[in-house]
């Protein structure tokens, strides 16, 4: 079974979802029994949530969606004019 | 090959994570919108290299990656790693006795966040080193797996793994110097 110090080495890991099944039933078994390492574990996990959640994504401008969209536009009229010359040449 | 409008639509609705990171990347909104675009039209190009049922995500994010080091990187100027002093772990948890003196009556973890606004979160995310800023924006923010950004990054699993576990360190450290210069705490005691 997994100790504290081992625990501690390995949170990151573990909330990243990282370890293989056995280090990862090691360290719950230890967190079962351990309140000390459990409310790190704990900690540790909502603090990356609440990071994430800060800023994980950002809305797009009207300008910025336009400019997107137009990529796919342009590429579509050239690829179907692409397709027309080849189709042409056969 | 994929089909070019489902490809698209696909794209589009990864776009406001390409644009958060890139905003994160370059600190610049011009330079975000400009970085966007070229991983747009870059993926848009090669789409047809794209295979069906791989991940259009990690791919769109992979190609973001690649033209912000080779295009955008060299205007950065980001603090050194030298110039962060020294990284503890877990510089948060190791100041919630003060933060919960401060607040009480809330867990912990909602003190913690509550001290600091978006802005200083994504502040703090801005002003890492980059060779910590790339790790913590696609593992933290953006959930890909240590083999993923080892992919994108062209760097080893376990390089992946220390550039991570330091960039979280300054994320703390960060988070916890807004707190103190809004005097909630006070680190010398």
């Amino acid at each position: 079974m997994a100790d504290c110090r081992e625990t501690i080495q390995l949170l990151y890991s573990y909330l990243d979802e990282m370890l293989d099944d056995g280090l990862r039933q090691d360290i719950d078994t230890h967190l079962i029994g351990c309140p000390d390492c459990q409310g790190r574990m704990e900690f540790e996990f909502v603090v990356k949530a609440r990071i994430r959640a800060k800023a994980v994504d950002e809305p797009l401008s009207a300008d910025l969606e336009r400019r997107l969209l137009e990529c796919f536009d342009i590429q579509v009229s050239d690829e179907s004019s692409d397709t027309d010359t080849r189709g042409s040449g056969q | 090959m994929a089909d070019a409008k489902k490809f698209a639509e696909q794209a589009m609705e990864f776009a406001p994570q390409l644009f958060g990171t890139a905003l994160r990347m370059t600190r610049n909104r011009a330079d975000a919108e400009d970085l966007v675009q070229e991983t747009m039209l870059k993926g848009y190009r090669s789409f047809g290299s794209f295979e069906e049922g791989t991940n259009l995500r990690a791919w769109l994010f992979r190609i973001l990656t690649n033209t912000f080091i080779t295009s955008y990187r060299a205007k950065q100027v980001r603090p050194k790693e030298s110039d962060l002093g020294d990284l503890e772990d877990f510089y948060l948890y190791r100041h919630l006795p003060q933060l919960a003196d401060r607040l009480k009556g809330q867990s912990a973890e909602d003190s913690v966040m509550e001290l600091c606004t978006d802005e200083e979160v994504k502040q703090a995310l801005e002003d890492l080193p980059e060779s910590f800023l790339l790790p913590v924006l696609l593992a933290d923010i953006q959930d890909f797996t240590y083999q993923e950004i080892a992919d994108m990054l062209q760097i080893p699993l376990g390089t992946v793994m220390s550039r991570l576990h330091r960039g979280r360190r300054a994320l703390q450290k960060a988070l916890v110097g807004f707190a103190e210069s809004k005097g909630l705490i006070d680190v010398t005691v």
